[in-house]
């Protein structure tokens, strides 16, 4: 099309959206579809019923390995075999020989595909959501559906773009087993440069959504120009220039997370530097926190001066921790609110599961994450507030007095603690207030 | 240079003119597949015959814009195969040799998928299409049938089936016969020459009953060289008066195999029968009989064998 001819633009669209239904038809009935599918639901629903039957917990355990375990497969399997399937099959030829053009064919493929990701992605949630229902007859709120499945949203898009376009490029699975390897690094190796690497983690997703669509669009546009050369006509420019600025709109979004949203380079902070050189004693008295809570607001330790304090620390890398909260619950309901102040800590490298979490289970006291958490195998060294408060493991329950010294902990693994931290936060009441704590900064 | 025409009578409009003008292909590595051809086609089912490996499919490939040519270029109804690939893809159907469809697929799902390849947006429009090729390949009763469950043939049908959904004025069929039954071979051959009344098929084979049943006009390559082009009777005329039957022992055989292009040897009885192209025959009791296209074919490739030997 040399000008916009809008008959024949709507009907390459909506060829486009008939290739892409029959893309993921032919994806899903073949014995490998069938196969990763089954495979996948299984395991989902068999690592959900493994553990604690609730709503809550499958939710997480949905979210945080839902993408893990599907993307993998998904991979080798799902992306690398579609976008072969015509050098497989032996049907290049005849598909060549047809005047549909390349790039609009690239994409009502890839649209099919992309859709398989999603639609196995859905299952798998779905699967791991059921088996609370199943075994123990508790529902999980439909907004954990919801949340876990537009957190894989663009993680899935990513992927699938990133295989689909290198393998259909490089016309081998080395593209795969490439992503597999990126993923695998990203999985076993978490550290700084992998909170922005990890393209699963939702504050990632305007990088992620960007790089994504440059690679698709560039790849469209490089068809096209194959499918061109040597003729008259001659490829537009609007496809690689979108492509190019979608690339710049990744790459300096990147930049911006770096800068703004993880950890600054301490040589950008003297502040943090100076505090960073110091020996981290670990004192009697909690440290200040300073977090963003599940509305969006910055919640500190100030902000409940003069009353007792209970921390709850939980991870959705520990899913079954999630159980704290409900505890957590029980606890704020039963003290009185003037006097104490129940928080619950998320050591997450993804900001945005303790918002959801906090939605799910309708939670009524804060919820904060811990915006500087890696993935570490040792929950200790996975974020500075599990240094300086010595978490062995989580869950763990952190009760001070009034005056913020430190009364009890407790490694929480169930409901039954909850009259020992009750018994605890009535210690901590009889503490008398030090003098100054909850008047002047009032 | 005049047309090779199929047996169209005279007066029927042509339907689709292909031009073909110093077409050559080498490729990487310098086999030269079809060195520079002249050739011009019209109406009806027109042949490539040929060994292995004597370039006919590297020609149908560069008809079918799937190959650039090295030099030279070919024009079906004025449209250049090199600058103007989509019309001519718009104008072709095409049926390669070594074929593969989507297994996971049903029939009617397939020439679906083809048919949107084929610019046929309309869902409507394709659905008639589709119940149309079925009809003509009579493949109407496998149309719920998953494609990786079709038996050669069927297959073969298919192929034939999804390259007539646009009604193509042009069809390239490599090879349609090739690993087939023979009940299977006699329904495609039946097909094809069903199909050639109003379009131009090109046609590969190296089966010369297959053009016997079904080319009005063929050209002969043998290692990217053009043979002969022309009609079946032009070809069989030039064996004319050259072809004879004779009867001899089996030790004799063996001497007249190094004198003679033999193009077929039956056993009678004891002794043996044997054809033979050549302008006399001797040391064997021999008379002459009315050439068929397999002598004119093997004479062709003889003559042709034996001047590359002395050159």
């Amino acid at each position: 099309m040399t000008s916009w001819d809008w008959p024949r633009v709507r009907a390459t669209l909506l060829s486009v959206g008939a290739l892409a239904y029959h893309e993921f038809r032919m994806t899903l009935r073949g014995p490998s579809g069938l196969s990763v599918i089954v495979g996948v639901c299984a395991l989902a629903f068999i690592d959900a019923a493994s553990q604690q039957h609730l709503g809550v917990v499958a939710g997480v355990r949905a979210s945080m390995f839902g993408c893990s375990m599907l993307l993998v497969p998904l991979s080798l399997v799902f992306i690398a075999g579609a976008a072969r399937r015509d050098d497989a099959v032996g049907a290049g030829d005849v598909v060549d020989s047809r005047p549909f053009p390349a790039h609009a064919l690239f994409m009502g493929r890839f649209l099919g595909i992309y859709a398989v990701a999603l639609f196995a992605y859905l299952l798998v949630i779905t699967c791991g959501l059921l088996a609370p229902l199943v075994l123990s007859g508790k529902f999980a709120s439909p907004l954990t559906l919801i949340h876990a499945f537009t957190r894989g949203i663009v993680p899935l898009l990513f992927i699938t773009a990133l295989g689909y376009c290198g393998v259909s490029l490089a016309r081998n699975m080395l593209a795969a087993a490439v992503i597999m390897v990126y993923w695998l690094f990203v999985l076993l190796w978490g550290d700084f440069l992998a909170r922005v690497f990890n393209f699963t983690l939702t504050q990632n997703w305007p990088i992620y959504a960007s790089l994504a669509l440059a690679v698709i669009v560039g790849t469209a546009a490089l068809r096209r120009r194959q499918e061109l050369a040597g003729s008259e006509r001659r490829a537009g420019i609007l496809a690689p220039v979108g492509a190019v600025v979608l690339l710049l709109v990744g790459l300096i979004g990147a930049w911006c997370q770096v800068g703004a949203s993880h950890d600054k380079p301490l040589r950008m902070d003297p502040f943090a530097l100076q505090i960073a050189s110091q020996y981290a004693e670990v004192s009697p008295k909690a440290p200040g926190v300073w977090f963003p809570d599940q509305h969006g607001d910055l919640w500190r330790t100030s902000q409940a001066d003069g009353k007792v304090l209970v921390f709850a620390f939980w991870s959705p890398h520990v899913p079954d921790s999630v159980m704290v909260l409900e505890s957590l619950k029980e606890i704020a309901e039963g003290a009185q609110a003037e006097q104490v102040a129940c928080v619950a800590i998320c050591l997450a490298d993804d900001h945005a599961i303790s918002p959801h979490v906090a939605r799910e289970g309708r939670y009524p006291f804060p919820m904060v994450t811990d915006t500087g958490t890696h993935f570490d195998p040792k929950l200790k060294e996975c974020s500075p507030i599990s240094e300086v408060f010595e978490l062995g493991s989580v869950p763990e329950i952190y009760v001070t007095d009034r005056g913020r010294r430190q009364v009890s902990t407790f490694s929480f693994d169930g409901l039954a603690h909850v009259p020992a931290v009750m018994a605890a936060i009535e210690q901590a009441m009889t503490v008398p207030v030090p003098p100054g704590v909850g008047v002047e900064r009032i | 240079m005049d047309a090779v025409r199929g047996n169209a009578p005279e007066g029927t409009v042509i339907a689709l003119r292909i031009e073909v003008s110093g077409l050559s292909k080498t490729y990487p590595g310098g086999v030269e597949a079809v060195r520079p051809m002249d050739l011009s086609i019209e109406n009806g089912v027109f042949a490539l015959l040929g060994p292995n490996g004597s370039g006919k499919t590297t020609f149908m490939r560069m008809l079918a814009t799937l190959l650039e040519p090295t030099s030279g270029t070919a024009t079906i109804d004025d449209n250049d195969i090199r600058k103007h690939r989509k019309q001519v893809r718009r104008l072709l159907g095409y049926l390669p040799q070594d074929f593969g469809l989507y297994p996971s697929l049903s029939v009617e799902e397939q020439l679906d998928y083809m048919g949107l390849l084929s610019e046929m947006s309309n869902a409507k429009e394709r659905k008639e299409a589709c119940e149309r090729v079925m009809e003509q390949s009579n493949m109407g009763h496998f149309r719920k049938r998953k494609v990786g469950t079709l038996s050669g043939g069927m297959r073969q049908r298919l192929g034939i089936a999804q390259a007539l959904l646009t009604s193509p004025q042009l069809l390239i069929i490599d090879e349609p016969t090739a690993g087939l039954d023979p009940e299977e071979r006699i329904r495609i051959r039946s097909l094809l020459a069903e199909l050639g009344g109003d379009r131009v098929i090109i046609l590969s084979t190296h089966i010369v009953a297959d053009v016997e049943a079904t080319a009005d006009a063929l050209v002969i390559l043998r290692f990217g060289d053009v043979l002969f082009t022309g009609t079946i009777d032009e070809l069989v005329e030039r064996t004319h008066g050259r072809v004879w039957e004779a009867e001899v022992s089996r030790e004799r055989l063996h001497e007249m195999k190094e004198q003679y292009v033999f193009t077929g040897v039956y056993r009678a009885g004891d002794n043996m029968r044997i054809r033979i192209v050549a302008e006399e025959v001797t040391g064997a009791e021999a008379h002459q009989v009315e050439p068929t296209l397999e002598d004119a074919y093997l004479d062709i490739m003889g003559l042709a064998a034996s001047e590359s030997d002395a050159s």
